[in-house]
Order: structure tokens, then C-alpha cells, then sequence
């Protein structure tokens, strides 16, 4: 379906917006302040010429690491002697078969949530459209949950993935309907497709009535068009800015008109509808296709056509290597990548393998550390510290100090996932840290009598160290911690708190 | 570099982009060809985040120290009320320049409520049953200056308006036609057209103090009152975002926080950027607003600010202008502007809005007209991504819009007059609908910068943008 035409258009407007990155500007900054660039890459050359002589191999326990590290909210010992007892191509392959791992301990948790299984009726029947009091119970129980499972569940990659996609079709979930319509597109859209074909994802996307509310195209109508959704599927879900003309904004959005949702007043409210009478039946172009008139069918297929689009397969696959891998993947691995979104029709499960796979990694086996934004912080340590929890919601507003709580971004272009973002916002995680191990997040407990059974205060770093993440410290910071500890007259809970938090402060916590 | 940004130039039908095609785009200066050498030393790769190391390993690498240390350039202040610092830090390398305080209000703040033309009838064309009545009416604007006015709910300006030190600028915003909060929040916050955007990766505050001496010792020159540091700053040196100044400090038990910030410190001393620096920021910081008593900051003047989580912001912004502690810029947000049902300027959102934004104003402009002329060194100013449509939609609200009007306060501005040149709001004069743009908000910007700001690099602030100077500042 790509004719020339629509090769040329996309290579000129290519040329014309290849520029703006704001965290590449905002390093370059930085480092004219007095950075030296040439002592950082002496560094990491020294780094990588120690780590060549202890002979790590791709099978070693580094990559081991690596696939515990990129699949999962963190490192757990359990998690930890799985992978090492069935290696990690059975351990991917276990991660990538999600259905079949059994979560019920999760399940039976997520029973405290009712609102999660109702339809967008019943929540507004039996939450908004009574007490206002009851109205932030759906809201809450979503954004709760979402802490609880990234934390608890043992479909640890396929939470990565719906993490992923909410905020690549971010809504925001304060914005009026989104608060009780969410519920139903994170349950029925993004974690019914998470691992999917992207096409499924898309479409099921398009016609949310949370989608559609958020970016207005249930106001889309003929010869009174709303541009806001046709503008950022293109520019944000699929080809990425600079891949298609206003034009083709405009003709895209006279494809979907009349695309809506059933009101509050009918049983299914919510549901997709298609309004005949508000669409435009006039012949559109839309990137070098003409699409003659044929009702919804317009858009279903202008959005599948986007969605296995081979622009759309390089800026899904770099977006996923980038949240996977690296800020900054290797040209090679994201073309490898990109190739097999497009021979599989843009399987999710496939591009997810194709990423992690060892023989991936073994194209550029060097994979660097990433920042943990807040939300993935407070899960690696409630997974590595197991609190009694009382209220999971009661996280979300430690998040929202933080500057991620979960579904919150405003703009639709999501969370960022950079480490410049979140990097540099260091004293609200270090405050969280101090809070949570103190006992002063309400409904939260940790039990650090129970953590530290047995250890003396001269082991106190170093046990935490191994709890944490396996010991992966460096020596600095253990000594940094196990100073503190020395230092205090005796060992008692407060200290076994302070050396629990100031070690979750360090910087190779901050990373994965 | 950002890939997605070049996809497509040298792509072949496989979705593979070559070598060649990736590097040949002139000036974006990344290093894909060039991927895995680290000793190349381009400073694009100088963190760990950008250089390789492999997984697993403990991070340690040297972190660059580019601030002085807290006590550089301190100098005890005598007689200063209790709340105020200790220490004031050296004094200015540049000549003497305001404190900019911006204010964005974001979602797209209606502009013909703001500032309601009531002169031009064909408001009333537009808004049947949305518009602030012309004054004498019930519930009817206070007049400016006999074509503009105030709805009720913002009458709390008059007294700087009638000072002279508040200005409204009307029919403004940046002329683009983009008519996304997304596009336009970040083309403004760049500020630059989408047009004129390729290049331009920072914000401008983060090019204006990038480019100027700092006034003090540079500890802290950029704020953002709020969770993530707005994107106007990027590029910017010392920047950061402060939720709340007055509680910034190690959380915890007090009397173990200076042990374990020297833990944290410690942890930090050899983290890569931009961890390194970030803490570094962080304790420059801590130390620089542990000097301000904030908790029992009296305003002057009786100045009473909002108890809202912006007037409270403001509130730290006029302590921190006080304290002279060389923080330059600080910006300040407020959300919850995007009324596309149910406006209400008279009782509903809208009026709600406007309340706590001018109640903000004066309480500010109460409290720095002091006696020490606070006033006369700091300019404020509120601007949104574009105003709302200037017809009102089947459900009371208005949809988004392009012209707005901007707010600009301090005691060198222009004030008590309404700057405009007025396209009409008669369907032939409006730009697809919208109130169109007559003067385009960097003009404003820029004279500010130029006039109170010592700024001598427009060109850089503001690329590709010839300003006009519309007298808005003296």
C-alpha cells in the first residue's frame, strides 16, 4: 500500500523536523558547564576492559541479570534462583507465555478492588452518579491496583508491557469522563492486547470511549471537524512527528468522523458507536491512499494501515528498545527489531522476543543502566522488602510527590522515559525511601526486625545490599552505609530502617 | 539523538535505515555512526547513560563539580527580619537586573474572560449567554479603559492595574496554527514556532541564563515552583523543580538527618550524571532554602495570598525574591484552564479560576510594594498556550482558541493600559475561528528580557524572531 508518493512525502517531511530532543540539548548543557566527556569515556572503557577479563559469556549470570533487571519491577532472591535453575531462554519464554503463569495470589488481592471488573455503567451508576464522595473510589482503586500488580504479580513482563502502552496511549485520568471510563480501556484495551497484535491494540485504542473522550473525536463530526485525535494517532501512536503533512491530519480526521460512544443513560454506556449521520462521506486522501467513501470502515482500515506501516514499525521498535534496552539502542538491534514487527504483522509477544532474546543481546552486548522512574522505584522495593499493605492506594499519592503518579500525565504523549526527567528529581525519592522504611506511609508496614533476623550490625549494608538486588552495589556505597551503621551506639529498628532507606538512596538503586 | 525523528530518511522497505542515511542530516550533531567508541569524547556521550557499561556492573565514575561550594561569595546581612537569610551571596558579575517570576496557565486559559473586550459587540454575537456583560449590566465587567474590562471575579487586579504596575497585552500568544495544548505548551515553552523549531532544543528561560552571568553565586538560578521542572528551562544551568521550598529538606528523623545526608552525599560523590550533578543541585539547594524561614514568612502590607496550592507559590516566590538568595527566574503553574463545557466567568469554573489567579496577583504585588521596593526589581508574568474559540460551543464552554491575552506586572511595566491592537472578534477578522494574533507574545518577552533582564541574546533566546517592542515595560 506505499506507493512512491508517499515514500517522498515522508522522506521530505522527515528532513524537515529531524531535530528537536530536548534531553540530548539538556546533556549538551550540562557538559559545557565543565564537564569532561574524555574522563567519563575513560571510564567506561576501563569499566568494560575489567569486565572483558572476568570472561562474562552470554549465558554467564551478568545477562541472567540483565533479563531479571529488564523484565520485572526488580530483583527478588526468589526470582533470582528461578532463573538461574531454568536458564534464561526458558525464563523469557516463561515471561512471554503470561497466561500460563499462575498469578491467583495477585487475583485473590485484586478482589479487594470491585470496580475493576464493572462495565463504565455500573461504575457510573454506582459511583459517579451518586455521592461525591464515592466518585474518586473507582479512580483510586485503578491507580491503586496498578502499584499492587506491578509489585506483586508474577506476569512481571506483561505489567512491563502494560505500563508501556498506558502511557504510549496516555489519558489522563483526572480529565472529567477519563476518571471513570479508564477503568474499562486499561482492562478490555491495553491489558487485553498488551502482548497482542499492535493492530488489535490500535483499533481497540480508537474506539475507547476513554480515547475518544480524551482526545476529543467523539466531537469529530462532518463539516465540523476535531482534528485532536487524527493529529496524534499519527504523531504520537504510530509514525511519529514529522511523518505526515497537516493535510493529511485533516483527511485522516473526515475518516473517523462519527466515531463514538454510547451515553451515561444507555445500559452500554461506553460502547463503540458508529453515528452514519455525522460522518463524512465525501473521498478522502489520506499519505498517498484515497479512501472512497465506505462508513466506519474508513478508519478501521486507515488505522490498520498505520499500524503496520514500516514507519510505524521503526518508531514502535526503537520506542520498546528504548524502554527494554537502553535510552540509546544500537542502530542494528532496533532494524532486527523492526523487521520482525513487520514479518509477524506487528506481534507484540514476537518484537518483545526479538528484543530480549539472548541472541539480541548478543548483537550488542552491551546494555546500559537506565533511571527507575518513581512508579518502578516503589515497586523493586516493596517486591524487595515485602510490607504488609493495607491500602495500595496510599502509594499513589507517595508517587504523586514524586511527579509520577500513575496515570496522571496530562499531555498525551505520556510519562517521559528519559534520564534527564527523572534523574534529576532526586530528594522526593530519597524522602519517600526515609517515609516508607519509617513506617509513615499510612496502612504500610515493613517489618525490618524481620528482614535483618540474625544479621549483626557489622553485616547490616551488606546483607541489604544482597536483598536489594542481588549485592549489585558498588563498593563505595556499601561503605558509604555500613559507615552509618558503625557509627550508631547500638543496633535496634530505627538503624536497620535508616540502613534499609540510605540504601535504596544510592545511585545503583536509582538505576536498573 | 532521537531516532524517530530521522525514520524514514534512508529507510528502505524494510524498515532498516542505514548508516549513511542516519548520520547525513547536517547539524543534528548525533553519533550513530559512531556508536561504541567512547574515547571519542563527544560530550553528547559523556554519561553512563550514553556510554557503555555493561549490565550488572556498580556504578562509579567521576562526577564533575561545576558549583561552588555553599559558602563561596557569603556576606552577613545586618538588621534583616528573622525570617530572612543569614547570608547573602556575592554580589551580581552583570548589572543590576529583575527577579522574572512566569506564571503559565495551563489548558488554555480563555482570554476574552481575562480580559473582556466588552467594547466590541461582537463578543456578544460570538457568546450569547457566556460573555461578562458590558459594565453597568448586572454582574458586569469593571472597565479598564472604556473597551476592556474585568469580570467580577478578577477585580482583585485593580488596585496594580490602577498603580500602574499591571498591564494586560491582548490579542497575543505565538503564531502558530497548531491548536494542540501538547504542541503549543511546548512550542511556547521552547519559544519558537513548530515552523522555526528545527535546532531548537531547549527552553528559553534555560537559553537566556545559559547565556548571562548569574547574579549570585549561581547555586540555585532557575525554579520551578512544582513536581517536574517545566520544559523552559531546559538547557538552563542550576535549575530545579521544588514542590514545596518551605519543606525541602532530608526527610526522616531529625535528628539523624544530617548523618544520613552525609551518607547520601557519599553515595552520590561518584554517581554519573545526571545523578551526580542532580545531588549536588539537590544540597546546594537544601542548604540555599534552609535559609529562608519560610513557615513564618510575613507578607508586607497585609497581603493575604490564596490558600491554594498556586497562591502559596507565589507566596515562596516573594520570600525567595526578598531573601535575594540569586535564584533568577522562577516559574509558577496553574492547571485546570481547559473549560470546553460550563465556562461560567461569573460563577462557575472560569470565575473560580480567575479568583485564585488575581487574588495570587495582588497578594504578590501587595507584598512587594514595600518599603525596600521590592517591586521595582521583579516582573511577572502570566501567559497560556492559546485562548479558547471565540464562539461558545453547544455546551456553554469554548473549544480551543488561538489569540489570548497576557498579563504583565512589576514596578518597571507599563502599566494601568490594555495593549492591543484589536483585530475584532466579527467572523471576517478571526483566524479560523479564533481571536487572531497581533502581537506575538516573544515581543513581550523579549522586551522584558532586554529592558529587566540584562539580556544582550534575543537572537539566541528567541531564534528566528525579530521583536517588536511594544513599550511594555519603562
Amino acid at each position: 500500500m506505499t506507493s512512491p508518493h508517499d515514500e517522498g512525502v515522508l522522506v521530505q517531511s522527515v528532513r524537515c523536523e529531524a531535530l528537536p530532543d530536548p534531553a540530548a540539548a539538556a546533556r549538551r548543557s550540562f557538559l559545557t558547564l565543565g564537564a569532561s566527556a574524555a574522563i567519563l569515556a575513560g571510564f567506561a572503557s576501563k569499566l568494560r576492559a575489567q569486565q572483558s577479563s572476568t570472561g562474562a559469556t552470554v549465558n554467564g549470570p551478568r545477562n541472567q541479570y540483565f533479563l531479571l533487571d529488564r523484565s520485572s519491577y526488580g530483583w527478588t532472591s526468589a526470582s533470582w534462583a528461578h532463573i538461574q535453575a531454568i536458564g534464561y531462554d526458558a525464563f523469557l519464554e516463561e515471561q512471554l507465555a503470561f497466561e500460563l503463569i499462575d498469578d491467583s495470589a495477585l487475583n485473590g488481592m485484586l478482589a479487594g478492588f470491585p470496580t475493576l471488573t464493572l462495565t463504565s455503567k455500573q461504575i457510573y451508576d454506582q459511583y459517579v452518579n451518586v455521592t461525591p464522595s464515592q466518585q474518586q473510589v473507582p479512580v483510586l482503586e485503578l491507580e491503586g491496583a496498578t502499584v499492587l500488580r506491578a509489585a506483586l504479580t508474577k506476569r512481571q513482563l506483561f505489567e512491563r508491557m502494560v505500563e508501556f502502552w498506558t502511557d504510549h496511549f496516555n489519558e489522563d485520568h483526572s480529565d472529567s469522563a477519563v476518571q471513570w471510563l479508564k477503568t474499562t480501556e486499561d482492562r478490555d484495551v491495553i491489558r487485553a492486547h498488551a502482548m497482542g497484535r499492535f493492530t488489535d491494540l490500535l483499533l481497540a485504542d480508537a474506539k475507547s470511549a476513554s480515547m475518544l473522550f480524551y482526545l476529543d473525536n467523539y466531537r469529530n463530526f462532518a463539516g465540523s471537524p476535531n482534528e485532536n485525535y487524527a493529529r496524534e494517532v499519527m504523531e504520537l501512536h504510530t509514525l511519529g512527528v514529522g511523518n505526515y503533512t497537516e493535510t493529511d491530519v485533516q483527511e485522516l480526521a473526515r475518516c473517523i468522523t462519527g466515531w463514538q460512544f454510547y451515553p451515561q443513560n444507555q445500559p452500554n454506556y461506553g460502547d463503540f458507536r458508529f453515528s452514519p449521520t455525522q460522518h463524512d462521506n465525501g473521498t478522502k486522501h489520506v499519505l498517498g491512499q484515497t479512501i472512497l467513501p465506505n462508513g466506519v470502515t474508513e478508519g478501521e482500515q486507515m488505522l490498520a494501515f498505520l499500524a503496520t506501516h514500516f514507519v510505524t514499525a521503526h518508531f514502535i521498535s526503537l520506542k520498546m528498545c528504548r524502554w527494554l534496552l537502553s535510552y540509546d539502542p544500537p542502530v542494528e538491534t532496533v532494524n532486527t527489531v523492526a523487521r520482525t514487527f513487520l514479518a509477524t504483522g506487528g506481534d507484540i509477544r514476537a518484537t518483545v522476543r526479538r528484543i530480549l532474546a539472548r541472541d539480541t543481546f548478543a548483537l550488542a552486548p552491551m546494555v546500559l543502566p537506565k533511571v527507575k522512574r518513581p512508579f518502578h522505584l516503589v515497586a523493586a522495593v516493596v517486591r524487595a522488602t515485602s510490607p504488609t499493605v493495607t491500602q495500595w492506594s496510599r502509594f499513589v499519592s507517595e508517587l504523586a510527590l514524586m511527579g509520577h503518579q500513575p496515570m496522571r500525565w496530562t499531555s498525551p504523549d505520556g510519562y517521559p522515559d528519559t534520564a534527564e526527567d527523572w534523574g534529576t528529581l532526586l530528594l522526593p525519592r530519597w524522602s519517600f525511601l526515609a517515609k516508607y522504611f519509617n513506617n509513615q506511609v499510612p496502612t504500610v508496614t515493613v517489618n525490618v526486625a524481620q528482614i535483618f533476623s540474625g544479621i549483626p550490625k557489622s553485616g547490616l549494608a551488606a546483607f541489604a545490599a544482597q536483598l536489594l538486588n542481588g549485592g549489585r552495589f558498588s563498593p563505595d556505597e556499601i561503605a558509604a552505609v555500613q559507615g552509618y551503621a558503625d557509627a550508631a551506639p547500638t543496633l535496634n529498628d530505627p538503624l536497620r530502617r535508616d540502613v534499609m532507606a540510605l540504601m535504596c538512596s544510592t545511585p545503583s538503586f536509582q538505576m536498573y | 539523538m532521537k531516532h524517530d525523528d530521522i525514520l524514514g530518511a534512508g529507510m528502505d522497505a524494510s524498515g532498516v535505515v542505514s548508516e549513511q542515511a542516519r548520520c547525513e542530516h547536517a547539524g543534528c550533531g548525533h553519533a550513530d555512526g559512531e556508536r561504541g567508541d567512547t574515547e571519542r569524547g563527544d560530550s553528547e556521550r559523556g554519561d553512563i547513560f550514553r556510554s557503555d557499561i555493561e549490565v550488572g556492573t556498580p556504578l562509579t565514575m567521576n562526577r564533575r563539580k561545576f558549583l561552588g561550594s555553599t559558602a563561596a561569595g557569603a556576606a552577613v546581612i545586618a538588621s534583616a527580619p528573622a525570617w530572612m537569610p543569614r547570608v547573602s551571596y556575592g554580589s551580581s558579575t552583570g548589572p543590576a537586573r529583575d527577579t522574572l517570576v512566569v506564571i503559565f496557565l495551563r489548558g488554555g486559559a480563555d482570554g476574552l474572560s481575562l480580559c473582556v473586550p466588552y467594547g466590541d459587540p461582537e463578543l456578544y454575537n460570538r457568546r450569547p449567554t457566556i460573555a461578562v456583560l458590558p459594565p453597568g449590566s448586572t454582574d458586569g465587567a469593571t472597565s479598564l479603559d472604556g473597551f476592556f474590562g474585568l469580570a467580577p471575579a478578577s477585580t482583585p487586579l485593580l488596585p496594580a492595574y490602577q498603580a500602574g504596575h499591571l498591564a494586560f497585552v491582548h490579542a497575543t500568544g505565538l503564531s502558530d496554527p497548531s491548536r494542540s495544548h501538547f504542541d503549543m505548551q511546548k512550542w511556547m515553552e521552547y519559544g519558537v514556532t513548530s515552523a522555526q523549531s528545527v535546532g531548537v532544543t531547549t527552553g528559553w528561560i534555560g537559553r537566556y541564563l545559559q547565556a548571562i552571568a548569574p547574579t549570585g553565586a549561581g547555586l540555585l538560578r532557575g525554579m520551578g515552583i512544582g513536581q517536574i521542572l517545566p520544559r523552559s528551562f531546559i538547557g538552563g544551568p542550576a535549575s530545579l523543580a521544588v514542590a514545596d521550598p518551605g519543606t525541602f529538606t532530608i526527610g526522616g528523623t531529625a535528628s539523624t538527618a544530617s548523618a544520613r545526608r552525609a551518607v547520601i552525599a557519599a553515595e552520590y560523590a561518584n554517581a554519573p550524571d545526571p545523578l551526580g550533578y542532580s545531588a549536588t543541585n539537590t544540597f546546594d539547594t537544601i542548604d540555599l532554602l534552609a535559609l529562608i524561614d519560610f513557615a513564618n514568612y510575613t507578607p508586607a502590607n497585609g497581603a493575604v495570598y490564596p490558600t491554594s496550592t498556586f497562591g502559596q507559590g507565589l507566596k515562596s516566590a516573594a520570600a525567595l525574591i526578598k531573601a535575594q538568595v540569586g535564584v533568577e527566574v522562577i516559574e509558577v503553574d496553574v492547571t485546570g484552564w481547559d473549560l470546553h463545557s460550563s465556562l461560567g466567568p461569573i460563577t462557575g469554573s472560569m470565575a473560580t479560576r480567575m479568583d485564585d489567579l488575581t487574588r495570587g496577583l495582588a497578594a504578590l504585588h501587595a507584598d512587594l510594594n514595600d518599603a525596600a521596593q521590592n517591586l521595582s526589581r521583579t516582573t511577572v508574568v502570566a501567559m497560556s498556550e492559546f485562548g479558547r474559540r471565540a464562539s461558545q460551543n453547544g455546551s456553554s464552554g469554548a473549544d480551543h482558541g488561538h489569540g489570548n491575552c497576557m498579563i504583565v506586572m512589576g514596578g518597571h511595566v507599563n502599566g494601568g493600559q490594555v495593549l492591543a491592537t484589536w483585530p475584532g472578534l466579527a467572523p471576517a477578522n478571526l483566524d479560523n475561528g479564533d481571536l487572531a494574533i497581533t502581537v506575538d507574545y516573544r515581543d513581550i518577552l523579549s522586551e522584558i528580557l532586554a529592558d529587566r533582564m540584562a539580556c544582550t541574546s534575543l537572537g539566541t533566546v528567541f531564534p528566528g524572531w525579530a521583536p517588536t517592542m511594544r513599550g511594555i515595560t519603562s
